[in-house]
C-alpha cells in the first residue's frame, strides 16, 4: 500500500496564548527530501516536534506513514526518526550503549541490531568513539551519534533539526551522501539555516514565516525562476520568508 | 544495506524493563546512590546495633521503627533525579520521541530505583544474622518489617518521583520530596494528630489524617508482625495514586 509520508493538516499550536504554528498544512512524499526553512522563531522546531510526537498539538492532524500521531501514538513513532535540536543524548552512556538501547526500544536485538549498528557505525564514522562516554564526545561526534539513534530503526520518516550543526565540513558532505542514500524510500523532512545545504540535497523547500507556511516549492522550479529573473534561489527564498502569510505560493 | 526485519518496538513489559535498566545503570552511574546507600545502612544499622550491644535487646522492632524516618531523608535522594534530570538534560523529549508510553516511562522509572531500594534491604540482613545468632527471632515480624520497608519504599520512591516531574531542579526535588514525606509520616505521629485533633475537635481532622493519609501507622503495624489488609491498600493505593499525579505531570510537559 502506497501513503504519503507525512501529511500535516490545519496544524495548530500556542505557547502562552502567542501562536508558534497557526495552520499549517502539508504533505511529504515519500522519496522526497524536504527542506524547511524559516527564520528563528518562524514555527520549524515546534512542526517537527509535533509530527514526531514530543509535543502535543493544540489543534490539526498529523500522518506519518499513514498512521495519525494522536490516535495511534506508538504506531507513528516506531515509523518515525527524530533528531531534536538539542541531541538529547545521556551523557552518562557510551555512544555504543546509546545506539543499543534505542535499538532494544525499537524491538531490533541480535544479529539485526549489530547489522545495523556496523552499518550506521560505518556511513557516519563513529568507530573512534564507540567505547567512549557521550560526555567525552566532540558536538560533531555528539550529533552524528544522536543521528545514528535516529536512525538506527530504518524509520520510513525521518526528521532533522539542523542536522549539520556542529559538523564540519567533511561531515557536512559525509551527512549529505548518506541522506540522499537513505531517501529513496524514506520521507525526510530537515530544517536547517544553510540554503546550500538545502540547494545540495533537498528536491523541495517548505519557508515558514511566523507560524505560517509562505513558500512550498520544488528546488527544481525555483531554480528556473531565479534563472528566469536572473536571481539566484537564495534571493526567491530570502523574499518569501519576507512575504506576508497570505501570499502563499503553492508548488 | 539490507534493512534488517524490524518488529518496531518492544513489547509492554520489556519496554518497561529496558527503561529500569537504562534508569539504574544511570543512577549507579552517579556517586550519589552509592552515598545515598551507605548513608541509609549507617543511619539505620547504627541505633540498632547500639542498643544491642548496650543494652542486649535482641529485636529488630526499634529498628523497622525508625526505618520510615530514614528512609524518608534517603530515599528523596535517589527518587530527585528521575525526572528533574531529563529536563535540566533535554533528554526528555528523547524519551518522549521513542515507542514508550508515558506509563512505561514512569513504571520503569520507578521499578529502577525501587530495585535500589530492594538492594538496600537486602545489605541490612546482617541485622538478622546478628539476632539469630543471640536468641530466639521471631521471624514473622521481621518478615512484616522487611514487607513493610519494601511497600513504604515504594511509595516514597512515587512521591519522590512525582515531586521530580514538577521541577528541573534536583535540589529543589529533594527538599520537596524529603519535606512532604516527612509531614505525612509525622502526620501519623500520635504527639502530632492529638495536636491537630485539639484546633478542631468536632471533625477529629487530625485522627482521620493519621488512619487514612499517613503510612505510620501501617508501616508501625508491619513494624510489629502484623500485616493488615488495610496497611497494604492504603500504602499501595498512595503509590498508585503518586504514579498517577507523575503521569499526569509528565503528560503536561509535552504540551
Amino acid at each position: 500500500m502506497t501513503h504519503t509520508g507525512i501529511a500535516v493538516e490545519g496544524l495548530r499550536h500556542s505557547y502562552g496564548g502567542r501562536p508558534a504554528v497557526d495552520g499549517l498544512s502539508f504533505t511529504v512524499q515519500k522519496g522526497e527530501i524536504v527542506g524547511f526553512l524559516g527564520a528563528n522563531g518562524a514555527g520549524k522546531t515546534t512542526t517537527l516536534r509535533a509530527i514526531a510526537g514530543t509535543l502535543e498539538p493544540d489543534a490539526g492532524r498529523i500522518q506519518v506513514a499513514g498512521v495519525d500521531t494522536r490516535r495511534e501514538p506508538l504506531a507513528a513513532r516506531t515509523k518515525t526518526g527524530y533528531l531534536a535540536e538539542h541531541d538529547g543524548l545521556w551523557d552518562g552512556m557510551s555512544a555504543h550503549a546509546v545506539l543499543c538501547f534505542h535499538g532494544a526500544v525499537r524491538g531490533l536485538e541480535g544479529a539485526a541490531l549489530e547489522q545495523r549498528l556496523a552499518w550506521l557505525t560505518q556511513r557516519l564514522e563513529l568507530e573512534p568513539v564507540l567505547g567512549k562516554r557521550v560526555r567525552e564526545c566532540s558536538l560533531g561526534f555528539r550529533r552524528r551519534i544522536a543521528l545514528a539513534a535516529a536512525l538506527v530503526h530504518d524509520p520510513e520518516v525521518v526528521l532533522l533539526d539542523e542536522p549539520t550543526h556542529g559538523l564540519d565540513p567533511l561531515q557536512t558532505r559525509a551527512f549529505r551522501r548518506l541522506l540522499l542514500e537513505i531517501a529513496p524510500d524514506k520521507a525526510v523532512l530537515f530544517s536547517t539555516h544553510v540554503l546550500q545545504e538545502v540547494e545540495a540535497v533537498c528536491t523541495r523547500v517548505l519557508v515558514l514565516q511566523a507560524g505560517h507556511l509562505v513558500l512550498d516549492a520544488h528546488l527544481a522550479d525555483l531554480r528556473l525562476q531565479a534563472h528566469a529573473q536572473r536571481c539566484t534561489v537564495e534571493d526567491l527564498v530570502v523574499t518569501a520568508a519576507a512575504r506576508q502569510p497570505a501570499q502563499v505560493v503553492a508548488p | 544495506m539490507t534493512t534488517p526485519a524490524l518488529k518496531g518496538r518492544a513489547s509492554w513489559w520489556r519496554g518497561v524493563y529496558l527503561v529500569a535498566r537504562r534508569e539504574s545503570q544511570a543512577t549507579l552511574d552517579s556517586n550519589v546512590a552509592v552515598a545515598t546507600l551507605i548513608v541509609a545502612l549507617v543511619a539505620s544499622i547504627a541505633p540498632f546495633v547500639h542498643g544491642f550491644f548496650l543494652s542486649g535487646l535482641v529485636d529488630a522492632t526499634p529498628f523497622f521503627l525508625a526505618l520510615p524516618w530514614t528512609l524518608a531523608l534517603c530515599l528523596a535522594a535517589l527518587s530527585m533525579r528521575l525526572w528533574s534530570e531529563d529536563v535540566r538534560l533535554r533528554t526528555l523529549e528523547t524519551w518522549r520521541a521513542l515507542p514508550l508510553s508515558p506509563l512505561q516511562l514512569v513504571l520503569g522509572k520507578w521499578l529502577s530505583a525501587l530495585l535500589l531500594h530492594v538492594v538496600y534491604l537486602l545489605l541490612t540482613t546482617p541485622v538478622l544474622l546478628l539476632l539469630a545468632a543471640h536468641g530466639p527471632v521471631e521471624w514473622s515480624r521481621i518478615a512484616g518489617g522487611y514487607a513493610g520497608s519494601l511497600l513504604l519504599g515504594g511509595w516514597l520512591l512515587a512521591l519522590g518521583a512525582w515531586i521530580s516531574s514538577t521541577t528541573r531542579d534536583q535540589t529543589t526535588a529533594y527538599v520537596l520530596s524529603a519535606l512532604l514525606a516527612l509531614a505525612l509520616l509525622a502526620l501519623g505521629d500520635l504527639r502530632v494528630w492529638t495536636v491537630v485533633d485539639g484546633w478542631l475537635p468536632q471533625v477529629q481532622a487530625g485522627s482521620w489524617l493519621a488512619a487514612h493519609l499517613s503510612p505510620l501507622s501501617a508501616c508501625q503495624s508491619f513494624a510489629r508482625g502484623l500485616v493488615g489488609l488495610d496497611a497494604v491498600v492504603l500504602l499501595v493505593g498512595q503509590t498508585a495514586l503518586y504514579l498517577w499525579l507523575n503521569l499526569r505531570s509528565l503528560r503536561a510537559m509535552t504540551r
